[in-house]
């Protein structure tokens, strides 16, 4: 083989003038959506920060940047972001390695348990927990204090310490997926050779396997600390009745309070700039830190790993780890759907008090959350289809196409990735309320825009990972059989990325129909999505009512994600 | 002190259908002090899981496991002792050479294990690296080297401690076919010089033939032979042991009226009945070990069906009634295809007939 | 059949040249094979006569039928040339069953579907690949997905077939069988074949003729592997096609004569004086020979070096030796058989060295130095720059 040959080639001009005319329209176009649904709202968001009137103005900036209750909210959100984080990543590691390396039963088990927390909203948590644990209606502290006889509730879940633990219980599985996966590729005669060497099991712990998954720790926790930073939904549960605030609830508050205003939304823009200055410092000190140690640790051989056998620790351990994912999995979400049947909150959990009256009301004597759950089911459908496609036109641009500015290409597609969801949201109202010609505000036509460039870098990544599979041979193959470029492009390359695009689908789908953030500043009258519904339900003081439409919200996602299984499953057998 | 012992021992593993296979079958065997050792046969066949079982990296299902008088397994008494108080070096296939760690820390790592002193590990790691070529490279990064060196790294650090016994985990395999030429005299070398018993794994016979004292051929858990590599080569117990050791021809033939015959041909082979032959049989003949000649010289008359020019010899593919053999002869034999020539073989043996079974298991336990 | 003529393309990937000027004729129905070290540029020698790159200068043609032309920036696209590839991985379309897979060309010439199955299925035979037909290529190992590759390229041209041979995926073994069915395919099927290998002992196999290239993309030497093999044209191509030796000689008259410490020995030159006078009053000559080539004595011989046995290695088939003979190491191989019959030596014992069998370069072994009487054959074409 020659050092090019496995360079793609990218047919320079095999196709005749009208193959390149192909690729060429496809990467402007490409490009042109990218810039108006991602890259224009951040331009905006700062143009309407700086500029009033035409003019450079810093003052505006300087006065929100200078508020005192501003800075608090950039405190709280730091807090909190850094502590989610080390909680975090010690109970991912933990975990993972339990499963990774130990001889525990039940990993299967507890490995698809794990997993739980990915797929449902942290709100649902926070409403969860709301419920067990509020300062004085929860049902755990009012039998705390029946018990006890005083008025002190056992913990007080509306604090900064609530609003940690609950995120934490749904982010650590980022880290924990993240090393699990290390873990299992990882060479074990690595840490063999260790022992062989004489070291025994915690020495080789500490010296050879935390050492080697340090770059997916460094990864995971990361993922963490952004998803943390940006996070609009448990601190807003939790945090408004204590006047706690973060920077996303920050900003949500403002624009609900201008009511619309112009400089409402000009105050938000310039805090979006100080958590895009936040989030910024993290990506860096993130691509600082997997700069150093990127380790080739992926076996040759194919061995099973030689298991630590925790011995007389086995049993306890493995009770500590079901009592704590009963904990942060299956209470939260058993209460909000036992609630959800409750005649009133409040009621003791007994038969009498149960009721499906609930159900009733949200599904079809709710005007609004029929509506809600429409708009859901329309915004994640369309958003899913559109963005699913335009992530394949990208990626098939930059992975195959290569032109010369496919790094810009790349940049925009992923920049959403990284962008706060209230950030995004605010950016959209600023370019689709009139600034270009185009009053989209109130409808769900500016949701979509905004499901569609907050979730365009999955598309495109999922897109990239099946078109990447897809050789550049195999579509050679197809014109040396006397296959044009587009019938190569229609008979072997769509063909093969067709499951990856059905998952890319659901990858859009599913997180569309729980959310919240994103849509909880750009819905109108008619336009509630599910999320929004809940969440503001829940805030209403309808607790029983936003249980049980957040139980449909559960049956509506695991649906969803036992379609995924099925056709990631049968994508193997091709 | 470091005589190994292997006595009755077994593994057994759990299939992922939740049928179990025995990798290893009741192992006898004794690896005395100071030997190169060799296990070779193909995937599958429990070589690696018998080194692993005396690294201590595998429990036994059952027997016992000796190293010089000190019991390290024991499966009925339940005594088992970790890999790490064996006392062994190793080298894995895969080089396992830590790669957040630097030349120098790598090999340093067993000493810093022990709590050492500073002075001694520095010196007792700057004689691994000169023993293995790798003086000057103390801050490199493993990333940074090649193949080759990475394997010294692991070798360093292995007699960094002064082991007794060393074991070898198909240690060339991952490198390509000159380093390994090369490699396989670095080893032998070391062994002169430090003097350990050396037990290696292999599925290369060549590799196994130039470093061991003695070896052992295993093919389905169980021990086919174990020999000098010359008694080996030349006088293989079986067909597998024949054909794993080199190219072979395995001929089918048929004994009538005192001669032998390959079917379909009237003219009987120039060789002795082989004492207590059965009516068929297949005659084992190795390429380079056939006469080939265009005259008649008292050999079996055959036809040339097909010449090829290879670099070490010319093959040639000849016909005798229903069956072909291959035919190693030096450059300077030229012979057209299509003409008659007549075979000699030198030293030809005699196998019964195998049954197609052995490979269909040799197959399953591949997937396991 | 086919015939392809390149004449003296050069291509580019940026800014960096990968070919330079080449040019090379593929002869009709024969099959050559190129061969040359990873990187020298004979994948993409194969690329550029598919269509799936362009050429930057130089004009390819087949059958006389310009398919490239810089000058006149000529290009027919890669469906268009009637070429049946192979590709290094295969490119087996996954999603396809084997039947599909080799049907796929047929239906793109929109043949009846009656011939199209027919002429899959008669091309599957000729793979011996009859009964897989419905099977996806997941369930199919290396080899038999290699197989499927050959017999789609098979109903793609009766013409010309050209072969990027896999690296690693195939073992020796099956790289040994292949390279038989191959060749047998070439001679029944008749069709030309272009076969890119970095293995020149399955060049040999396979080639009619054979084209070593090398690092630099430059061809080396072109001719039959006879050919190739006793007459290499300079020390690269020598050492390339195997383990070689190397010993700067001397000749004077009919004597061999090397440096031995401070020193001299003398051995008698195979060819006698007519050798000798193509070599005399060079200043310095290379003594090539291979391992296998070299005759060893257990004991120092009249007329022969005389060295001493470093090291002797027991393989089965073969005794492999390090001999120093002055300041040089010779890596001797003897056929076991023989050597038994001879005597082996042990290690540090003085044994004499037959090396009638040599080939000999100029200093620096830029060219063969042709001995009279021992006519060389082997076209040598050099591409100058």
């Amino acid at each position: 083989m020659n050092a090019f040959g496995t360079k793609p080639g990218a047919l320079p001009g095999t196709a005749g003038r009208r193959g390149l005319g192909l690729d060429f329209g496809l990467y402007i176009l490409s490009t042109a959506i990218l810039v108006i649904t991602v890259l224009l709202p951040v331009l905006m968001i700062a143009y309407n920060t700086f500029i009033d009137g035409g003019r450079l103005d810093w003052r505006m900036f300087v006065r929100v940047v200078g508020d005192p209750g501003n800075l608090k909210s950039v405190w709280n959100t730091v807090v909190i972001a850094l502590w989610v984080t080390v909680l975090g990543t010690v109970l991912g590691i933990f975990y993972a390695w339990l499963i990774g390396r130990s001889d525990i039963p039940l990993k299967g088990l507890m490995k698809s348990l794990f997993t739980i927390p990915y797929m449902f909203p942290p709100f649902f948590g926070a409403m969860a927990w709301s419920l067990l644990l509020a300062p004085r209606s929860g049902y755990i502290n009012r039998l705390f204090m029946d018990l006890t006889g005083g008025t002190t509730p056992l913990f007080n879940m509306h604090s900064i310490a609530g609003i940690v633990f609950v995120e934490t219980c749904y982010y650590f599985p980022f880290v924990f997926l993240q090393v699990v996966s290390a873990l299992e590729r990882m060479d074990p005669t690595l840490e063999e050779s260790a022992r062989i060497a004489g070291a025994g099991q915690w020495y080789v712990i500490r010296r050879i396997t935390l050492p080697l998954v340090l770059p997916a720790i460094a990864a995971g926790a990361m993922l963490i600390l952004i998803s943390s930073l940006s996070h609009f939904g448990v601190p807003a549960i939790l945090g408004f009745s204590q006047n706690i605030f973060t920077l996303p609830t920050k900003i949500y508050q403002l624009i609900r309070r201008s009511a619309g205003s112009f400089q409402g939304i000009r105050e938000a823009a310039a805090l979006s700039i100080l958590l895009i200055v936040v989030v910024v410092a993290a990506l860096y000190v993130q691509k600082r830190v997997l700069k150093t140690g990127r380790y080739d640790i992926i076996k040759g051989k194919s061995m099973r790993p030689m298991l630590i056998k925790l011995r007389g620790a086995r049993l306890p351990i493995l009770a500590v780890c079901l009592a704590s994912l009963g904990v942060i999995v299956v209470l939260p979400l058993a209460v909000v759907i036992l609630v959800g049947f409750l005649k009133a909150y409040g009621l003791p959990f007994r038969f009498e008090n149960f009721t499906i009256r609930n159900y009733q009301y949200v599904l079809f004597r709710s005007r609004m959350v029929i509506d809600s759950i429409r708009n859901s089911l329309f915004l994640s459908v369309a958003s899913g289809v559109i963005t699913m496609f335009l992530g394949v036109m990208v990626a098939y641009v930059v992975v195959k196409v290569k032109p010369r500015g496919k790094g810009l290409l790349e940049i925009l597609s992923l920049l959403p990735y990284s962008m706060p969801g209230i950030v995004l949201a605010i950016g959209v109202i600023l370019v689709w309320s009139g600034a270009f010609y185009l009053n989209l505000y109130n409808t769900i036509w500016i949701i979509l825009i905004a499901y569609i460039a907050r979730y365009v870098s999955f598309a495109m990544k999922s897109a990239s990972a099946s078109l990447e599979q897809v050789h550049y041979s195999l579509e050679e193959a197809a014109r040396s059989c006397g296959a044009t470029h587009l019938e190569s492009l229609r008979d072997v390359t769509l063909p093969l990325i067709r499951p990856g695009m059905v998952a890319g689908f659901f990858l859009i789908f599913l997180p569309g129909m729980r959310e919240l953030t994103t849509s909880v500043l750009l819905y109108g009258p008619f336009t509630r999505t599910l999320g929004v519904a809940i969440y503001s339900m829940n805030a209403e003081g309808n607790t029983v009512q936003s249980s049980a439409l957040a139980t449909i919200a559960i049956g509506i996602i695991l649906a969803g994600n036992l379609a995924l299984r099925w056709v990631t499953k049968d994508r193997k057998g091709a | 002190m470091s005589r190994i012992q292997l006595k009755g021992v077994s593994k057994v593993f759990p299939t992922r259908s939740g049928a179990s296979v025995a990798a290893v079958k009741d192992l006898d065997l004794v690896i005395e002090e100071g030997e190169c050792f060799s296990f070779l046969g193909p995937s599958g066949c429990g070589k690696t899981t018998t080194l692993r079982m005396i690294a201590g990296f595998e429990d036994l299902s059952a027997g016992e496991i000796w190293l010089g008088d000190r019991a390290v397994s024991i499966k009925e008494r339940n005594l088992y002792i970790p890999p790490e108080q064996r006392g062994l070096g190793m080298v894995f296939q895969s080089f396992a050479v830590w790669p957040h760690l630097n030349v120098f820390e790598n090999v340093a790592f067993p000493l810093r294990v022990r709590d050492l002193p500073r002075t001694d590990i520095a010196e007792a790691v700057a004689q691994a690296l000169r023993h293995t070529d790798l003086a000057g490279l103390e801050g490199t990064f493993p990333a940074d080297l090649s193949g080759g060196q990475q394997q010294r790294i692991a070798l360093a650090r292995a007699i960094v401690t002064k082991p007794r016994v060393m074991l070898l985990d198909e240690p060339l395999s991952n490198l390509d076919p000159k380093l390994r030429e090369s490699m396989r005299f670095e080893i032998k070398e070391l062994q002169r010089k430090l003097n350990f018993t050396i037990v290696f794994v292999t599925h290369d016979q060549a590799e196994a033939m130039a470093l061991s004292d003695r070896m052992l051929v295993m093919d389905l858990g169980k021990v086919q032979q174990a020999d000098t590599p010359e008694a080996l080569y030349n006088r293989p117990a079986s067909r597998f042991v024949y054909g794993f050791l080199g190219l072979s021809n395995f001929t089918d033939v048929e004994l009538r009226g005192g001669d032998l015959y390959v079917p379909g041909s009237k003219y009987p082979l120039p060789m002795e009945l082989p004492a207590g032959a059965a009516r068929e049989g297949v005659m084992a003949t190795r390429p380079n070990e056939i006469t080939l000649s265009p005259k008649d010289e008292g050999g079996c008359p055959a036809v040339v069906v097909k010449r090829l020019y290879l670099t070490y010899c010319i093959e040639y593919q000849a016909r005798v009634g229903d069956q072909t053999l291959r035919v190693h002869c030096p450059h300077s034999i030229v012979l057209e295809e299509g003409r008659p020539c007549f075979l000699r073989f030198k030293n030809p043996r005699w196998y019964p007939r195998e049954s197609g079974r052995a490979e269909i298991e040799r197959n399953e336990r591949q997937v396991i | 059949m086919s015939s392809v003529q390149i004449d003296a393309i050069s291509v580019d990937y940026g800014k960096h040249r990968v070919l330079d000027k080449l040019s090379l004729e593929v002869r009709d129905g024969e099959s050559l094979a190129v061969v040359g070290p990873s990187g020298c540029g004979k994948t993409t020698l194969m690329r550029a006569l598919c269509g799936f790159i362009r050429t930057a200068e130089g004009q390819i043609s087949i059958d006389g039928r310009a398919v490239s032309d810089s000058a006149s920036r000529q290009f027919t696209a890669p469906e268009k040339r009637n070429i049946g590839v192979v590709f290094q991985d295969y490119a087996v379309w996954p999603h396809l069953t084997v039947i599909e897979n080799i049907s796929y060309p047929l239906k793109k010439r929109r043949l009846p579907k009656s011939e199209i199955r027919e002429r899959a299925l008669k091309a599957l035979g000729q793979v011996k690949m009859a009964g897989y037909e419905n099977r996806l290529p997941a369930q199919l190992s290396g080899g038999q997905q290699q197989r499927v590759a050959l017999a789609r390229a098979l109903v793609t041209s009766d013409r010309l077939i050209v072969l990027d041979e896999p690296i690693t995926n195939l073992d020796a073994k099956l790289r040994e069988e292949m390279a038989y069915e191959i060749r047998s395919l070439q001679s029944s099927a008749g069709v030309t074949i272009l076969y890119i290998t970095h293995d020149q002992e399955t060049a040999m196999t396979i080639g009619d003729r054979m084209v070593i290239m090398d690092r630099q993309g430059a061809l080396r030497q072109v001719g039959s592997p006879e050919e190739i093999w006793t007459s290499p044209a300079d020390k690269y191509v020598f050492e390339f096609l195997g383990v070689s030796n190397f010993l700067p000689v001397t000749v004077r008259k009919d004597r061999l004569i090397v440096r031995d410490g401070d020193g001299f020995q003398e051995a008698a030159l195979a060819g006698g004086r007519i050798a000798g006078q193509a070599l005399e009053g060079l200043d310095d000559v290379l003594l090539a020979v291979r391992p296998m080539d070299v005759v060893l004595h257990p004991r120092p011989k009249s007329g022969l070096f005389s060295g001493r046995v470093e090291r002797v290695t027991y393989l089965g088939n073969q005794f492999d030796y390090i001999v120093a003979l002055g300041e040089h190491r010779l890596r001797v191989q003897q056929d076991s058989f023989d050597a038994f019959a001879r005597g082996v030596p042990g290690e540090g014992s003085t044994c004499g060295l037959d090396l009638g069998n040599s080939v000999f370069y100029r200093a620096g072994g830029s060219e063969r130095v042709d001995l009279a009487g021992t006519r060389a054959g082997g076209t040598r074409q050099r591409t100058e720059a």
